[in-house]
């Protein structure tokens, strides 16, 4: 469980500042309250261990987990494949990628060179890892890799096939939690065992959130459900307007879920009560959230929310969604994927810092760990820092 | 009083009816026989083709009498004093004895519908956009057009080849609610229309949100109109068209709504029970199957309209306790299915059983098992 609290000193004279920026830009329609001040919640994670960061999904990485303020390319590993990419895992100094197909591989963050490689049949989803454990979606069900050398440790669900556009497997608290087929899994992550299975009959593109012993869980089926991480029991559901695909994240005490018709909901996490609901022109493709903002990434845009009332803060039209990509919040900082290159906005105020040039398109990521930032262009994975 | 489990009483198969009875098998009606019509499937060519009307014996199961539609068939049949009446897919309403002979004919604008009986006459929409008012002696008493122009242009200027989707109308006393598909050439969405018996238009509503390929009817019960609107169900007031609840399924496809006055059914994927006032689910029976890129596997989504009947919601060849979902007895009857993995194109959204229920029994339509009794 990645610890928080809330940053005094430095950040929080850099929150007071940008709290004029904020104001020029927010399109206050609904109420007339100003957007909060940038207050971001600390994390101290340094590693990059699910497809949106860490088991909350809120794609944000320490300020020591970054790639500082002027990144440039590091090393670069080729991938070559005709299927597609994923965003990779990176943890104790190793990162995880593989080709959609049939190449999995161990990457040395510090050299870029191969540590080991696998052959698999691979799904078309990316990875999560835990516990010196690696979980790889296969073409059916999902196998558990020892990370060091990967050597298989189980395979578990291989009568369900894995899907296009599937939600990857959340790795926290030694399980593995996926919707596979029309049910939440949750397996044990040292066995591959089921431990409990929540069937809502619905399939689920969204990845579940997982935080104090509770995971959120969308889908399909059109409820956020708040379940017993533990055993599967469900502590509450919520309604919402339509179809949930991208990822449920956690925010301090708001669940935040946004759906495909482009509602935004904020839910209490204790009771799934809604505190806010805020609208977008469309469903987010990508949700990141520093416990301050909420940054939902459109067609065409990415926007930012405040946590606290569900204001629109800013809003960047200058960014568009690549293939897979996401976006990723690190020291006050929003890096995210251009056709130019990779761009980094001040969270605070959405205004660009600077882009980091590539010519090659930049179709997944970014993953922020271990001082770095990690993206796929276009057969590479290339390593920022 | 639901029948008892897993009896069944008698099976008739398509090919136990001459001529067979191919087709999309309509819901059966339960008369002095039991009626099944076989409609246009995707497959149905009407210049080689032949559609039937079949009455089975209520007790035994054997065919009494068979009446060929050599036009087809899309609308399933209605009973109307004692005169059944069926939606020709070449445009032509018929009405049948009820020992088998044809009474009467009525050309229509269009593909028909499936009809829907109040009083001693019927009401029927067809693909060109035309309600119409029919009685039981074949007798038209009105017709209306939903009036869409750009519909009505296209239909001009490129024919009828490719009619707009109709489902049978809802009728109360205030009159008759209908459902029609409509695209303005950039978007779907599905028009909502209110007539008093008398044919004048009260109210039209019109959603976003695709129609699908089958329209569904409305549902009309104590004040309130049931429709289902892309992956969602609305509740309107019956009197004015006002917005009472929506309720999405997350299911692009949902079947036909049921209801009790209490509860609403309907088939999305699962099998959902609404509270009728305010839209709030009450229960659902998870639906396993599982849509793969090659098809469905455990199963088929459950789209059948439920036959709800003395406290128990009848779905494929089982039911469950209206109040908690519970099942009474059966199963989904659907082994053929879960025996392989089962290709989108011929379930293609239709259901593969549909129920009625009587206070003696259960019929089943059964795409591949044919007419069968429970009970």
């Amino acid at each position: 469980m990645t610890r928080r609290r809330r940053v005094l000193g430095s950040l929080g004279a850099a929150a007071a500042l940008s709290l004029a920026g904020c104001g020029e830009i927010a399109d206050v329609g609904d109420g007339g309250e100003a957007c909060p001040p940038y207050d971001p919640i600390r994390t101290d994670r340094t590693a990059w261990t699910n497809r949106y960061g860490g088991a909350a999904n809120t794609a944000t990485a320490a300020a020591e987990g970054g790639p500082g303020n002027e990144p440039t390319a590091e090393w670069r590993f080729p991938i070559e494949t005709h299927v597609g990419y994923h965003t990779p895992v990176v943890a104790d100094g190793t990162v995880y990628v593989h080709d959609l197909d049939e190449r999995l591989w161990a990457v040395d963050a510090e050299t870029g060179d191969a540590v080991w490689r696998r052959g698999l049949e691979l799904g078309w989803l990316g990875p999560g890892l835990g516990d010196e454990t690696l979980v790889v979606p296969l073409e059916a069900g999902l196998v558990g890799l020892d990370a060091a050398d990967g050597s298989d440790r189980w395979r578990a669900l291989e009568d369900l096939p894995t899907e296009i556009g599937g939600a990857s497997p959340l790795v926290a608290d030694g399980a593995v939690f996926v919707p596979l087929g029309v049910s939440l899994y949750a397996l044990d992550l040292a066995t591959g065992e089921i431990r409990w299975r929540f069937p809502t009959g619905l399939p689920s593109e969204s990845m579940p959130a997982v935080a104090d012993g509770t995971i959120s869980f969308a889908g399909d089926d059109t409820y956020v459900y708040a379940l017993d991480a533990a055993d599967g029991t469900e502590r509450w559901r919520t309604k919402t307007d339509a179809r949930i695909e991208a990822s449920v994240t956690v925010a301090g005490e708001l669940v935040l879920a946004a759906t495909e018709a482009g509602t935004v909901y904020a839910l209490d996490r204790k009771t799934g009560g809604v505190r806010w609901t805020s609208r977008l022109p469309q469903g987010p493709e990508a949700v990141a959230t520093d416990g301050s903002r909420v940054y939902l990434l459109t067609d065409d845009r990415l926007t930012a929310l405040a946590v606290a009332n569900g204001h629109r803060c800013w809003r960047n039209a200058g960014v568009s969604t690549r293939y897979l990509s996401g976006v990723a919040v690190c020291d006050g900082q929003v890096y995210t994927l251009h056709r130019d290159g990779l761009v980094i906005l001040d969270a605070a105020s959405g205004d660009e810092r600077g882009v980091v040039v590539e010519t090659g398109l930049l179709k997944a990521g970014p993953a922020v760990a271990g001082g770095a930032l990690y993206a796929i262009s276009r057969d590479e994975l290339v390593r920022y820092r | 009083m639901a029948p008892p489990p897993s009896e069944t009483r008698w099976r008739t198969a398509r090919e136990a009816i001459d001529p067979p009875l191919y087709g999309t098998l309509s819901t059966p009606v339960v008369g002095d026989h039991i009626y099944v019509a076989g409609l246009a499937d995707p497959y149905f060519e009407p210049d080689d083709d032949q559609l039937v009307l079949a009455a089975l014996d209520r007790a035994s199961g054997d065919p009494v009498w068979t009446l060929a539609f050599d036009g087809g068939l899309s609308g399933a049949p209605a009973l109307v004093d004692s005169t059944l009446v069926v939606g020709g897919y070449d445009g032509r309403l018929s009405g049948v004895s009820p020992d088998g002979r044809r009474r009467w004919r009525l050309g229509l604008d269009g593909r028909s519908g499936t009809p829907t009986p109040y009083g001693d006459r019927v009401y029927v929409a067809d693909g060109a956009g035309s309600l119409h008012a029919v009685t039981a002696d074949g007798e038209r008493l009105w017709r209306v057009h939903w009036g869409l122009p750009f519909d009505r242009l296209s239909e001009r200027l490129l024919g009828d080849a490719d009619p707009r989707a109709v489902g049978a109308p809802a009728v109360d006393e205030r009159g008759v609610y209908a459902t029609v598909a409509s695209s303005d050439g950039a978007s779907d969405g599905v028009v909502l229309l209110a007539y008093d018996h008398r044919g004048n238009r009260r109210w039209r509503r019109s959603f976003r949100g695709a129609a699908n390929r089958r329209v569904h009817g409305p549902t009309v019960a104590d004040g309130t109109v049931y429709a289902v609107v892309g992956d969602a169900v609305v509740a309107l007031g019956a009197a004015d068209g006002s917005d009472r609840w929506r309720f999405a399924t997350g299911y692009r496809t949902p079947g036909p709504v049921a209801t009790d006055g209490d509860r609403l059914y309907v088939g999305a994927k699962n099998l959902y029970a609404l509270d009728a006032a305010t839209g709030e689910e009450r229960w659902r029976v998870v639906n396993e199957a599982v849509q793969t890129t090659l098809g469905w596997r455990r199963g088929l989504p459950y789209v059948a309209r439920p036959a709800v009947a003395d406290g128990a919601v009848h779905l494929r060849a089982g039911a469950f306790d209206a109040t908690t979902g519970a099942r009474l007895w059966g199963d989904d009857a659907d082994a053929w299915v879960a025996a392989d993995d089962y290709f989108d194109d011929p379930f293609d959204h239709r259901p593969s059983v549909k129920p009625v229920a009587t206070a003696e029994a259960l019929y089943l339509a059964h795409a591949i098992d044919g007419v069968v009794r429970l009970g």
